[in-house]
């Protein structure tokens, strides 16, 4: 027994003898819930802008501080990104921590650029940086981006990201881009981060949803808009792709990360409508990879749960079966044409598949050397890509058959 | 030098003070008046005026001396069953006169012979009443104890919602007679041991004597020889002597004032100690199970005694833990904490003056002074007890920023959460050790309650009580009926804890289908 | 003292011992070593380890069984006293200098991934001078015992660990199946057998063990469960990361904690995971410090080795400071596990043939 407290007797002495230099209190941080990065003046550095969180605002009741605006940003020119968050500690009262980062918003200009690899490589030294925060692309320099982006329903910004990430998973306008993801392609595939802009160029006469940032008629509401994605390719943006072709990216993985979707298609038993159908994956994609071949031939074949939502031409799908399998058919083909000219593009432009195909084609590899030699991004250039699309419409919307208007119809 | 140190200590007295077992051995002597006067004088007679002495001639003209010490006798008993027969007895002339008192003329149940003097004042003191035939050589001890004793009442420590409700009391034949109730067995042994040696107690040890391990009891009954002390009134006193470690945050003894537990306890191979005086038993050796199970677990069905059991796993981990998880969380891992709260956190502590950890003390140890108070404060007062607590934690403080509202929850959980451990050794147990693991935390945040844990742990594991490991029969793994954390249908349990080496391991195995 | 007092360990309670010893490299630097000689395969490097050990081990079981006794005594037996006190000063070597290579490694961990601004120092005293010093003393009953409640609830956060981050996973990421080549996996295989040889070097506590089957049994499940953890570890490791990133990832098991997402409300499980791992690393360095004393206690013939370990936990303190940084322990580690792989693979071969040599001379 003796012995015992003796032992705890040193433990206690060593304790207290040292502290833990780790030690801070809560209201002695600052916590950054989002950072931009865009290219700086000078050549290698970058502005680093810092959004902070204050407590202060719509948290409790009890510290509310009725002046204080929810976050504080501002934006700091350095080296690179640990050596900017030394920086605005000159400026910012308290101890600035990443430890809630969420998001990670990158100028086009400094994605386009060779630095961002580095940049963002040695950002990740810090323990404090998260593998799963979400990168995102802006059209203008990040800092305007987040100056500009004032939602009126999340006044707390970590709010509106969190929220936004998961309606991402609902549409399919957007890919599901965290650094995880950006690490682990960097070896010539292609990795699709979220593509957004607060400027607004609104485009009309557009097919529903090929809208880049930006490009969605929208009047009112918040400025920014996020659909569509840009190509990184060795961690560097060399494209974009817009929302059409983002969720056509998504349903070629094996893996599809969107749960349900929404996508027109025109009606091919009046081509003047559109019919609006929710979509969904029934199963996993199925892809065949032959490597054996020159060139590499890959087989895609996707299953599509389709649920018919609105259906603008009227046209009674219920009774006629030859109606519905021509809808079946026409949605099959229009989602094949997009793909094959997704698939043409990014051969032509990009040289590389954001599909996580080249997993698959692992698997005809006996050694990684062998796999690495192989240099997917260049064969895939030259790839022969067979895409079929296996439609099932489940459902026609919950009426048995469309409102009778075909009196109207014959009077126009 | 020795010699006198001794006597220094004990008093220059003397012979007069002598306590019970320093009297003299010396045995009767034929003579019925000085036999007398020597009791007289044991009891300090004209002073103290405890002992009553009746002296009756029988039929036959046989002188008799009947002696008893008031309020530990019962004296109807005397009246009705010890003197009336005496004085109708005819006595004259026959051989062996003390036996034919016994076999023919007492009409009470217990009677013992007795020859000397230290019997004599034992029995006494014992309620029993002494009777001294003049000419004998021996005297009759007869039992008319009639000590003043309450009823049977209702257990107020252990209170189950569904099970019996009879609770020791005060006398050690109730309490007997309590657990014989329970343990119909005629190999329920009951020894006596004596303790105290200035003024000796009875201790009863109750065990099953096929199933208990007999080393245990040797052990047991090896402690209780040991006990040095001039007096011990209570079972609590003798469960402090009998600790293997005074000093120890874990107890290595429990004790319960429900028959219906010293029973089952006796079931799996524990050896109970009952005394007089006590309204309680003494379980010896404890485990850790012992302590984290309540009666009712085995009372109420299975679903709903594992549900408890589960809460109350629940809340012990709470107990423990909470105050330091806080600690850790908010000064060491603050990226744990889903970012709204955080922030709320953070902007409800942004006007609170001190760090977290003596903002966290500050409440803690007035919880703890509550609490305190609570148990001390008399019944009629205790409605202002709540009223004052709830004002100080809850309202007050908060609002005079002396403390952030989160912290208020963190307390109030744990402080519920303390309550709902059964055990009042197992509670202040965790409410002690809360306190290390509120420093580890502030030094090493999680690291450093992982360690604490771990060590304490360690400690826990490594320990023994009358021999038996504290958390065995889970570690170090033996055989058992899983009665653990939870417990499995009452089908199941057939096999007694291998823990406590019972030499009859299993139970009445189930015929047939076991349960499923 | 009725029972257990004897001293002597149940099956169950040695096998949370080797467990603690041997499961835990799943999170420490090991898996580094053997992506980067295993690449997509390392999962397989320790199934080999352990086809590599089944020899070496069932030969152990041979002798402890015929002498009833551990392995240090039967070394004696065989080798007589300065060939047995060189051998047991040898093993001394292996587990004293591991114990102290690693036990900078675990600090170096907490350091870069948790409490960036704490010293090494501290994180070393405290661990090893406070919390594994104070269980090593209170016996290996204690360790046995704090084990076995313990490594229930490591199994479960692995378990749990593995399936919060199967969303991340992509069991393609496997693929080439062959990694980096046949004799390269094999190589490592052999060569980082020495992170299981624990079975090996635990035989040295087989005369505290209850009976001979209890022994056996632990050493076998110790040895499978320790492998198939590091096997289904390394393969999660590249499913969720990529042989490019993971190679690159210094510390793969606190990046996956990182990962780890109950739902979506508690998505930053990692301190839980790291309470949990630390309370593993007390234990194992207990364990570790424990046969270290033991061991030299045997070389120097002193029976209360347990005074031992106060001197055996400063040095490996003083020891573990010694590095710069964690790369500097790096290559030490792997000359050491390549060294050792070669005693312990060899030790029971060598025994068993002066056994057999003995049998013959006799007849």
């Amino acid at each position: 027994m003796k012995r015992g407290l003796w032992a705890i007797g040193v433990l206690l002495f060593v304790l207290f003898l040292s502290g833990c230099g780790a030690r801070s209190e809560l209201e002695k941080q600052a916590f950054v819930v989002t950072i931009g990065l865009d290219k700086g003046e000078e050549e290698h550095q970058i502005e680093v802008t810092f959004q902070v969180a204050n407590p202060q605002v719509n948290t409790t009741q009890g510290a509310e501080a009725q002046n204080e605006k929810p976050s504080d940003t501002f934006t700091i020119t350095a080296d690179d990104l640990l050596s900017a968050k030394e920086l605005a500690q000159s400026s910012l009262s308290r101890e600035m921590t990443f430890s809630h980062l969420q998001t990670i918003i990158v100028g086009e200009d400094l994605a386009q650029d060779n630095l961002f690899h580095r940049i963002i490589s040695s950002a990740m030294i810090d323990p404090e940086m998260r593998r799963e925060a979400i990168m995102m692309v802006s059209k203008e320099p990040a800092q305007e981006f987040i100056n500009a982006n004032r939602p009126t329903m999340e006044t707390r910004p970590h709010k509106y990201y969190e929220f936004m990430e998961d309606s991402w998973r609902e549409t399919g306008y957007v890919p599901i881009s965290n650094l995880n993801i950006f690490f682990q392609r960097t070896d010539g595939e292609l990795f699709l981060a979220a593509y957004a802009t607060a400027q607004r160029d609104p485009k009309h006469g557009v097919d529903e949803d090929a809208f880049l940032a930006g490009e969605v008629p929208q009047k009112g509401g918040d400025p920014v808009q996020i659909i569509g994605s840009a190509v990184m390719h060795s961690g560097k943006m060399v494209g974009k792709l817009n929302g059409e072709e983002t969720r056509i990216a998504q349903l070629l993985r094996y893996h599809n990360l969107i749960k349900t979707m929404t996508a027109s298609f025109p009606d091919p038993n009046n081509e003047e409508y559109r019919i609006t159908v929710i979509m969904n994956q029934k199963s996993h994609t199925r892809i065949k990879v032959n490597t054996d071949q020159s060139p590499l031939k890959i087989e895609v074949e996707v299953p599509v749960r389709v649920q018919i939502n609105s259906n603008l031409s009227l046209v009674d799908y219920t009774t006629s079966k030859k109606k519905r399998d021509h809808l079946k058919k026409s949605i099959e083909k229009d989602m094949e044409k997009a793909s094959d000219s997704l698939i043409d593009k990014l051969q032509e432009e990009f040289v590389g598949e954001p599909f996580v195909w080249y997993a698959h084609a692992r698997k005809d590899f006996w050694t990684a050397k062998d796999y690495v030699d192989y240099n997917w991004g260049q064969k895939f250039k030259d790839a022969q890509v067979d895409i079929s699309y296996d439609v099932t419409i489940i459902n026609y919307g919950e009426q048995l058959r469309p409102p009778t208007l075909e009196k109207l119809d014959k009077e126009d | 030098m020795g010699d006198f140190l001794k006597r220094l200590f004990e008093g220059a007295g003397g012979d007069q003070q002598a306590s019970a077992n320093d009297v003299p051995k010396d045995p009767f002597s034929t003579n019925l008046d000085d036999n007398g006067k020597r009791l007289e004088e044991l009891f300090l007679f004209p002073l103290n005026d405890a002992l009553k002495f009746r002296e009756l001639t029988t039929q036959s003209g046989q002188r008799v001396k009947v002696l008893f010490v008031t309020g530990a006798a019962d004296t109807d008993k005397i009246s009705d069953y010890v003197i009336k027969p005496l004085l109708n007895s005819e006595t004259e002339g026959k051989q062996g006169l003390t036996d034919e008192i016994m076999n023919h003329v007492l009409t009470i149940s217990g009677t013992e012979k007795i020859s000397d003097f230290q019997a004599a004042v034992l029995k006494l003191i014992n309620g029993n009443t002494v009777i001294l035939i003049d000419g004998e050589k021996e005297g009759i001890a007869v039992e008319t104890a009639g000590f003043e004793s309450r009823q049977v009442a209702e257990p107020t420590r252990e209170i189950v919602i569904k099970g019996p409700k009879n609770a020791f009391v005060e006398s050690n034949d109730i309490n007997h007679s309590l657990i014989r109730r329970q343990v119909k067995d005629h190999r329920l042994v009951s020894e006596t041991a004596m303790v105290g040696v200035e003024s000796p107690q009875k201790i009863s040890i109750l065990y099953l004597d096929h199933i208990v391990d007999r080393e245990l009891v040797k052990k047991v009954k090896d402690e209780i020889d040991q006990i040095d002390k001039a007096a011990i009134l209570t079972l609590s006193e003798l469960e402090e002597l009998l600790e293997e470690r005074p000093y120890s945050l874990i107890p290595s003894t429990l004790s319960t004032e429900r028959p219906d537990r010293a029973a089952s306890f006796l079931n799996e191979g524990h050896v109970v100690l009952l005394m007089d005086n006590s309204p309680d038993a003494l379980i010896a050796p404890v485990t850790f199970w012992a302590l984290f199970h309540t009666a009712e677990d085995q009372f109420l069905r299975w679903a709903y005694g594992n549900f408890a059991r589960i809460i109350r796993t629940i809340a012990l981990f709470l107990a423990l833990l909470m105050p330091a998880i806080y600690v850790a969380v908010v000064t060491f891992h603050p990226e744990l904490i889903p970012t709204d709260l955080l922030l709320a956190i953070a902007a409800s502590r942004e006007r609170v003056p001190f760090p977290t950890l003596l903002e966290l003390l500050l409440m803690e140890i007035t919880f703890e002074i509550l609490r305190e108070a609570g148990i001390r404060v008399p019944a009629p007062l205790g409605s202002t007890i709540g009223i004052v607590g709830a004002l100080i934690l809850g309202q007050a403080a908060v609002q005079a920023n002396l403390v952030s509202p989160l912290l208020v929850v963190v307390i109030a959980i744990t402080g519920l959460a303390s309550f709902a451990i059964p055990d009042i050794g197992l509670s202040v147990m965790t409410r002690i050790i809360r306190f290390i693991f509120i420093a580890a935390a502030f030094f090493m945040g999680f690291v450093g309650i992982a360690l604490a844990a771990t060590a304490m742990l360690a400690y826990a594991a490594s320990l023994k009580s009358f021999g038996v490991p504290f958390f065995a029969p889970l570690s170090p793994h033996m055989p058992s009926s899983r009665d653990l954390f939870l417990r499995p249908i009452l089908k199941k349990q057939w096999l007694r804890p291998l823990s406590m080496r019972p030499r009859d391991a299993i139970r009445a195995k189930p015929k047939g289908r076991s349960g499923s | 003292m009725i029972k257990v007092s004897d001293g002597e360990i149940g099956s169950r309670e040695f096998f949370a011992i080797l467990y603690v010893m041997m499961a835990i490299r799943v999170t420490d630097s090991t898996p580094n070593l053997l992506h980067e000689s295993g690449l997509t395969a390392s999962w397989m490097i320790p199934l080999i380890s352990g086809v590599a050990l089944i020899g070496p081990v069932l030969l152990l079981f041979r002798l402890v069984k015929k002498y009833e006794t551990g392995l240090i005594e039967i070394t004696f037996e065989l080798t007589g006293p300065f060939f047995g006190r060189l051998i047991a000063f040898l093993i001394f070597l292996s587990v004293f200098s591991s114990l102290s290579l690693n036990s900078r490694n675990y600090a170096d961990i907490v350091i870069t991934m948790y409490y960036p601004e704490s010293s090494v120092l501290w994180i070393l005293a405290v661990l090893i001078l406070g919390a594994a010093l104070y269980i090593a003393h209170r016996g290996l009953e204690a360790i046995g015992r704090t084990a076995l409640l313990v490594v229930p609830l490591f199994i479960v956060t692995s378990v749990c660990l593995v399936f919060s981050t199967t969303n991340e996973m992509n069991y393609l990421f496997l693929f080439p199946i062959a990694g980096s080549g046949v004799t390269e996996v094999a190589k490592g295989g052999i060569g980082y057998s020495s992170l299981y040889a624990d079975v090996i070097i635990a035989g040295v506590l087989a005369s505290q063990v209850r009976t001979f089957n209890a022994y056996r049994k632990a050493s076998v499940w110790g040895l499978w469960v320790s492998i198939g953890k590091m096997a289904i570890f390394l393969a999660v490791y590249v499913m969720v990361f990529d042989f490019h990133a993971v190679r690159n990832i210094a510390f793969p098991y606190h990046h996956l904690t990182r990962m780890s997402m109950v739902g979506t409300i508690a998505n930053r499980m990692e301190a839980v995971y790291l309470a949990f791992w630390y309370a593993g690393a007390a234990l194992h360095f207990a364990a570790y410090l424990y046969i270290s004393a033991f061991l030299l206690g045997k070389v120097i013939g002193y029976k209360p080795f347990k005074q031992l370990l106060f001197p055996v936990a400063g040095t490996a303190v003083v020891l573990g400071m010694v590095p710069e940084n964690y790369l500097e322990g790096g290559p030490l580690r792997m000359a050491l596990l390549y060294s050792s792989s070669g005693m312990f693979l060899l030790l029971p071969v060598v025994l068993w043939g002066l056994d057999r040599m003995r049998k013959r001379e006799k007849k």
